[in-house]
This record gives structure tokens, sequence and C-alpha cells, in this order.
């Protein structure tokens, strides 16, 4: 009860946090931080108390997930705002109003062939007749919910011990994608949970009958393929690797190499199905790893290390909190490597997977070096910290290791050591957190901010974005800047024009929005048949936070330090043939189709 | 399983079912359908090879989420598609299927499962659901205060040769203010038309104007009263161009301004700045 208390008392602060961050354009920094330390920190203490049953471990766990997700929740209840977010809201109104599958989305082509979560949304949404974004959040608080369990009895099972379970559950919190992105309405935030409930699956499955088996895994097999695309592929390579270590072992569970091949076959089924985005889609990301890499290698790198693009610098605590961080995990990891050694002698499979797993840990911090390589290193944190918070955890609490030893220390020593444990907890949680949640202006309401995603989705922006949706026949081909194109095509419906979907050229069409009046401009509309323009004066105001105004290639993107002047957001005022039919002071939208 | 509760799980379903088909009221169908879910969730649960309650929830929980997407991807190639009606015969069908292999099973139904929850448990979880109730009230308030800002906007979701429908919407700008159409460059010649927006609260007010000639285009400009400055809100329409094509069909246009395209009145130079491509 007291850990329900100190999560009850941290979805509510964080809600005020939220209601702060709307009064004074400025959410208070440090009630966010003590809200979650202090749900964090309950958690930890509950678990480093050795008298609690399993039960009481387990509904540890699950009140500091389900908390976490909720203080997600509130700081926007009504509205899904962050970009991915958005990109998803379109794909799950494209399912609700055409009760089909597969409308092309073209803010991100690949997602309307991953549909589980829109699937999902829409189903409780149909059945209960409760609002989208009401469905969404169920769906978000159920998919913590299988990812919390799972992930408990994953780690049970290997470690023999509920404490070791539920401190391994604690530890994988701290992972820098667990509070701000994978608890996101996007497509891995329930892929990555039945992933693990797929694995927990396999193991059970053992004594179960081939005809009930082998449904059971095809299921969950192509729900996953369904969801995701790269954590299924994960899925397959987990069990790949698993099957491989199993050698080792001479012994394999009964169903791991069915599981293995029904994986692997709703990949090839499903990436057929989605072959002309999914390829398109994963080599761009490759594409953009390798040039950031090859750019920091010959010294041409542009990344800046805590700062956002519009000069927003993170605090210095932040800093150090979050270099402390990844200290505490360098340092804590290669001693508990060590102690694995241990799964060596035994050759157990499972566990020394999971050790492999988490020596990628330094791919992490590694990653963070080019902006590209941050977003892919940050969302394989996912993976990789199921391997870290079972090594962890089973190094502090495993049996093998305190069952001889640390019952002969004496008790002074055991609360050092208990103490320890508990700061070092702070840390990677405080620390890991700040890793994966980006600048400060991305974690609660606050005042707009030039294209900085959330920030930017305010009342003028959704007044234009309803105003589309309710006034504007959808479809039509729309370009403006990164959020109110998200907006458009979420709640507006429109087609909003993309390099990725429609093949335009971003650094031309970009000109229409960031660009001084210029020849081209007719002709940059024509090329791309643009028929709407929604342009935000207030892009002439500050310098970009997210690091671009429209999308990457955008004109002036490279060494830009200044906002586009004020003359390039009001040309298309003074333009023949662009009708303005739209105007909240803010923004505007013309009809360019008679453009001349 | 006895028969008794059988037959309770088969009505559960068979009213959420009729109620969701028959499209009644959220306030209805959400508490119905959500009981008829949690049954599905416990019957799966059933299937859990021991009787952990762990192992059993996260059956319950994953196994409703992977039939619940299998079934949209079935229902996809069924006529009608993902529409509440097919989802909740599907449901219905996979609950029935379920009810059907768990009921010959002994040893499972009844309540004894409420029994592995503590009081604690259940008071944490009670506490927990509490708390989130007043955090997303004291959410709402936050975006209650956020929606004092003023919004006001003006638009022209349709407009033809000689007229076009004008849409003020404020929240919380409310006023009276003029609103003028003006042809070309002309600044002043047009009477202005007072429109009172109340103060507090959204507000719309629908309006269909007269185009006069014009040469090029029409400026339409709304500005509080007695203000002789720049426009507060400003909407410029071209002769030549329509709405067509691009007005919603919830969208009426006056019946005097079919969408037919504006004429160009007389030729001559299109000022402001003359047209975009130099």
């Amino acid at each position: 009860v007291g850990v329900a208390l100190a999560c009850a008392l941290g979805v509510l602060l964080q809600a005020y946090v939220g209601y702060r961050g709307r009064e004074t354009g400025s959410p208070p920094a440090l009630l966010f931080w003590l809200s979650l330390t202090l749900m964090y920190g309950a958690g930890a203490l509950a678990v480093l108390s050795s008298r609690f049953t399993r039960s009481e471990s387990v509904i540890t766990v699950v009140l500091v997930w389900i908390g976490m997700q909720l203080t997600r929740l509130v700081l926007y209840p009504k509205l899904f705002v962050y970009h991915d977010e958005l990109i998803h809201v379109r794909v799950l109104g494209d399912v609700l109003a055409t009760h089909h599958l597969f409308t092309p989305n073209s803010t991100l082509p690949v997602t309307p062939h991953y549909p589980g979560l829109e699937i999902l949304s829409a189903g409780i949404a149909n059945l209960t007749g409760l609002s989208a974004r009401v469905a969404g959040s169920i769906v978000l608080v159920l998919a913590r919910l299988i990812l919390a369990l799972a992930l408990f009895l994953i780690v049970e099972r290997l470690a023999h011990s509920h404490r070791v379970a539920a401190a391994a559950s604690l530890i994988y919190v701290a992972n820098p994608q667990y509070l701000f992105f994978n608890s996101q309405y996007s497509y891995q935030t329930l892929a990555l949970p039945l992933c693990f409930g797929f694995v927990y699956l396999v193991v059970r499955l053992e004594r179960a009958k081939p005809a009930v088996a082998w449904p059971c895994l095809l299921a969950g097999a192509m729900a996953i393929a369904v969801s995701h695309h790269l954590t299924a592929v994960g899925l397959a390579a987990l069990l790949a690797a698993w099957s491989g270590a199993c050698t080792f072992e001479g012994r394999r569970p009964r169903y791991l190499n069915p599981a293995l091949i029904l994986t692997l076959l709703s990949v090839l089924v499903w990436g057929f199905i989605a072959r002309h985005t999914i390829v398109h889609y994963i080599s761009g990301i490759a594409q953009n790893n390798v040039q950031s890499v090859q750019q920091l290698i010959s010294g041409h790198s542009h990344h800046v290390f805590f700062k956002d693009n519009a000069g927003d610098a993170t605090p210095a605590w932040e800093r150090f909190a979050s270099l402390a961080s990844v200290l505490v995990l360098v340092l804590l990891l290669p001693i508990a490597l060590w102690s694995a050694r241990a799964f060596l002698r035994t050759r157990r499979a499972a566990p020394l997977v999971l050790c492999v797993i988490a020596i990628g840990y330094p791919l992490i911090p590694l990653g963070h070096l080019t902006n590209a390589t941050s977003e892919v290193a940050d969302r394989s944190s996912g993976f990789i910290f199921v391997g870290v918070s079972f090594l962890l955890a089973w190094w502090a609490f495993g049996t093998s290791h305190n069952g001889h030893r640390r019952g002969e220390t004496r008790r002074r020593r055991r609360v050092l050591a208990s103490a320890g444990a508990f700061a070092a907890g702070l840390v990677l949680f405080v620390g890991g957190t700040i890793v994966g949640a980006g600048p400060s202006w991305l974690r609660a309401p606050g005042k707009y901010l030039v294209s900085s995603d959330n920030r930017s989705v305010d009342v003028l922006a959704l007044a234009a974005s309803n105003w589309l949706g309710s006034h504007v026949t959808p479809g039509n081909r729309l370009y403006s800047d990164r959020t109110n194109e998200l907006l458009a095509s979420a709640l507006g419906r429109q087609h909003s024009l993309t390099a990725l979907a429609d093949g335009v050229d971003n650094g031309s069409l970009s000109r229409l929005l960031l660009a001084p009046r210029g020849p081209g401009d007719l002709g940059f509309a024509k090329v791309a048949k643009l028929q709407l323009l929604l342009v935000d004066r207030r892009l002439a105001t500050d310098l970009p936070h997210v690091g671009v105004y429209t999308d990457n290639g955008e004109y002036g993107g490279e060494d830009r330090t200044r906002p586009p002047p004020e003359s390039a957001v009001t040309k298309f005022d003074h333009a023949a043939g662009a009708d303005r039919i739209y105007d909240n002071g803010a923004l505007s939208l013309y009809d360019v189709r008679g453009l001349r | 399983m006895k028969r008794s509760e059988v037959v309770t799980r088969s009505l559960v379903t068979a009213v959420a079912l009729i109620a969701t088909a028959s499209g009644a009221p959220p306030w209805v169908s959400a508490p119905l359908a959500l009981l008829s879910l949690a049954n599905g969730g416990q019957l799966l649960a059933y299937l859990a090879p021991r009787e952990d309650p762990v192992e059993r929830c996260l059956l319950a929980a994953g196994g409703l989420t992977v039939l619940l997407i299998l079934l949209g991807v079935v229902l996809n190639y069924v006529p009608g598609g993902l529409t509440p009606s097919s989802y909740a015969v599907g449901w219905a069908l996979i609950s029935w299927a379920l009810l059907g292999s768990v009921s010959r099973r002994e040893g499972v139904g009844g309540v004894g499962w409420l029994r592995g929850a503590s009081i604690s448990i259940v008071a944490s979880l009670g506490v927990l659901a509490a708390a989130s109730a007043v955090a997303f009230r004291i959410a709402a308030a936050g975006l209650s205060k956020q929606a004092q800002q003023p919004v006001l906007a003006l638009s022209s979701p349709a407009y033809g040769a000689t007229e076009a429908q004008i849409l003020i919407s404020s929240l919380n700008a409310g006023g009276v203010y003029e609103l003028l159409v003006l042809p070309d460059g002309a600044r002043r010649g047009a009477s202005a038309r007072l429109v009172t927006l109340g103060a507090r609260g959204s507000h719309g007010l629908e309006l269909g104007v007269h185009l006069p000639p014009a040469r090029c285009y029409w400026r339409v400009t709304l500005r509080p009263r007695g203000s002789r400055g720049v426009a507060e809100r400003e909407l410029i329409l071209w002769a030549g161009t329509s709405s067509a094509g691009l007005q919603h069909s919830r969208v009426k246009m006056p019946p005097l301004a079919a969408a037919s395209p504006r004429r160009r009145n007389a030729s001559g130079s299109c000022v402001p700045s003359g047209p975009l491509a130099q």
C-alpha cells in the first residue's frame, strides 16, 4: 500500500506539473523529477526489503510500471501530441473512418502496413464506443501490464527468485526509452510487450500438446509481425541466438525451434505484404546512420551534446546525472559479467544469451555521438536492457551470489549495501531517463515553442487542423512545417507531402515556407501538385528546436543561424491566385490551386 | 465449470454483442464490452497450465491482445471491414469458443480466483485508480486554463462567383467587430457589417457575404469596431478561383453562389505585388 500511495502521489504530482506548465508556460522541473523519483524510489525500497512475498513483489512492479505509464497520459489527457503518436493517430483515424487497413499514410508510409496497435485500439473503440484517445490509452496500459508481467516471469524463471525478478523489472525502468518513447502511442510500444510475452510462452508450452502449442505460437508470431517490423526481426534474432546457445547447453526447449520457424515465416510473409514501404524505410534509416558515422569519422559532424538546435542547453545537474548513470553501468556491468561466468560453467543457454545482450550496452551511449545513430541506439535499449536488468539484478540479489556470502555479512554491511543499491538505482533511473528524454521542453506541456513537437501543438495549431478536418475534403496535397503537417494529417485528414511518401524534393518545396520570394516558387508548387499550403508565421520568430522546420534537407538547413525572414512566411499574401481561406492570427491556410 | 456460470458468461457476451451492434450509447456499451473482454480474458487465463495468478494474468492480457489483433486482420477481408458490429460478432464468437473449451474443464470457474487477491493488493490498485481519476481532473483543469487563450479565426469554407461563405470562430475573443469586403486594393468604400461575439467560451458565426465587382481579388477583413489599424484577421480571395473540389460536403454554399468560378471583371495588373512567378 505504501508503494501504491507513492505511485498515486507521483501521478497526482505529474498532473500538477502539466497543470502548472499550461498555466505558467514553464513546467516545474524539480517537481517533475521529484514525483518520478518518488515512485521509483518507493518501488526500489520495497524490492530491497527482503520481507516481500512474491505477490507483493509482483504488485510492486505492476504499480510502478502502470503508475509510470499514467504519468505520461495525465500530461496530455485529451490528445496524443508527440511526433510518432500523431503518425499513428492518422492510421487509427483511417481504420475507424474507412473500416479497413492499409490506407496510405504519407507522414510515414510504413505505418499502415504494421497496424497491430491501431487494430487493437480500433477494436476497443468499436466494441466500447469510447473515443480513439481513450481506447489508445487503454491499449498503452494493457501493453505496460503485459511487459511488466512477462519480464518478471522470464527473470523469475531464470533466476529462481521473485526478488531478482522484481529488481530486474525496476532496473529495466531505467532504460532510456522506457519513460518517454516506449510509453508513446507508437507501434513498438505494443510489439515489445508481445515479444516478451511470446518468449515466455515458448518456455511455458514445454509440456503442451503440439495441437495446442503450434496454433498458440503461430498466433503470437503473427500478432508481433503485424505490429512492428524491427521488433519481429529482433525476436527472430533472439530466438535464433537462444537456439544456438542451446546447442552449447545440450538441451533445448521443446518448442523453441518451431517458434523460431513460425516467427521467421511471419516476418517474411508480412514483410512481403509490406515490401513496397518497408525496404525503402529501413534502407533509408541505414543510409542515414552510415552517413552520420562517416561524417563523425571525417570530423564533419554537426552534433552538439546537451544542447538543442535553438540553443536551449540541458541543465548542468541533468548532464551530470546522465553521465553518472552511464558511468555506473559501465562500472557495474563488467563486475556482474565476471560473476556471470557461473552460467558458462553450468552451461545455461538463456542466461548466457541475456549476458551477451547486456554486453551491447555501450552501443547506447556511443550511439549518441551522432543524431541519426542516437535514435537507433536509444530504440535498441528496449532490447538491450533486458540483458542489463537481468544481469545486474542477478548479480546484486541472485541466490547463488548472496545466499551464502551475504548471509554471513553483518547487518551494518547489509544496510550499507542496500543504501548503495538504492542510490545506484536512483542514479540509473534519473540519468537513464534524461539520456532518452531529449531536451527539457519535450517532457511536459508549456508555452509554445517553434518546431518542437509537443510544444508546437497549441490551441492555434489545433484550431487550424480541426478546421481543415471539418471544412475541407480529405486527401488534398498539403505542405506545411513538421508539426502542422502531422496535425493536418492526423486531425485534418489531408495528404501531407513528404519526401518519403511522395518523392518531393524537400530542399525545393521548403522554400515555399522558409525562403524569401523567389523565381522558382510557382514551379516548385506546380511540380509537387500542391493544393494547400499551411503557413505558421511563428516560424520566423525562432530557430527550430528539433533541428528542422520541415524535414531533413530543407532550405537553409545545414548552416542556419537565424530564423527565416518575416517575408518568407507572408509572401503568399501577395501571390496572385493564392486564396487565403483561413487566418487565425498565427496560421494561414492558402488554396494554391489557382496560383499563377 | 458450473452450468449456471456457463449460462451467465454466455449471456454477458450476448448482451455486450447486442449493445455494441445496436449502437447503444458509450455509457451502456462501454461497461458491457469491457465486462465481455474481461470475461474473455479470464477464460483465456483458465487455459494456463498451472494455477499461478501472475501467469494467468499475463495469459489473459496477452491472449486478449493477440486475439483482437488477429480478429482485426481477418475482419479486414470480410465485407464491411472493421466495424463495431463485425468486431462485436467476431469477439462474441471467440468468447463462446473459449467458453466451449473451458466449460468442460474441472476445477475452473467460480470466484475462487478472488481468494488470491489479498486486501492489500485490492487496496493498492484502488488507491492508484482513485489517484488517476483525480489526476485526470487536474489535467482537465489545466487544459481549460490553456483554453482561455483567445483564438479568433476568420475563414471561408466556400466561395464562388459572387458570394462567399464566411465563418468567424472565436474562443474567449469576444467583442464587436467590423467585417469588410474590399475589392482589389481598396481601403475603404464598403459598408462594414457589425459582428458581435460573446466574451467567454466558444462561438461560431456563419455569414454569406456578397462579393462586389473586382478586377483581381477581394480582401475580407475582420477588425475591432472603430479600429483603423491593421486588420485582426484577413482573407484574400482571387477572381477566377473557387472552393470547388475543396469544399467539404457538409459545408453548404448560399444558394445564389453555386460553385462556379468567379470571372475576372476587367483586365489589368493583379496587384498587390503581382504574380508569384517572375
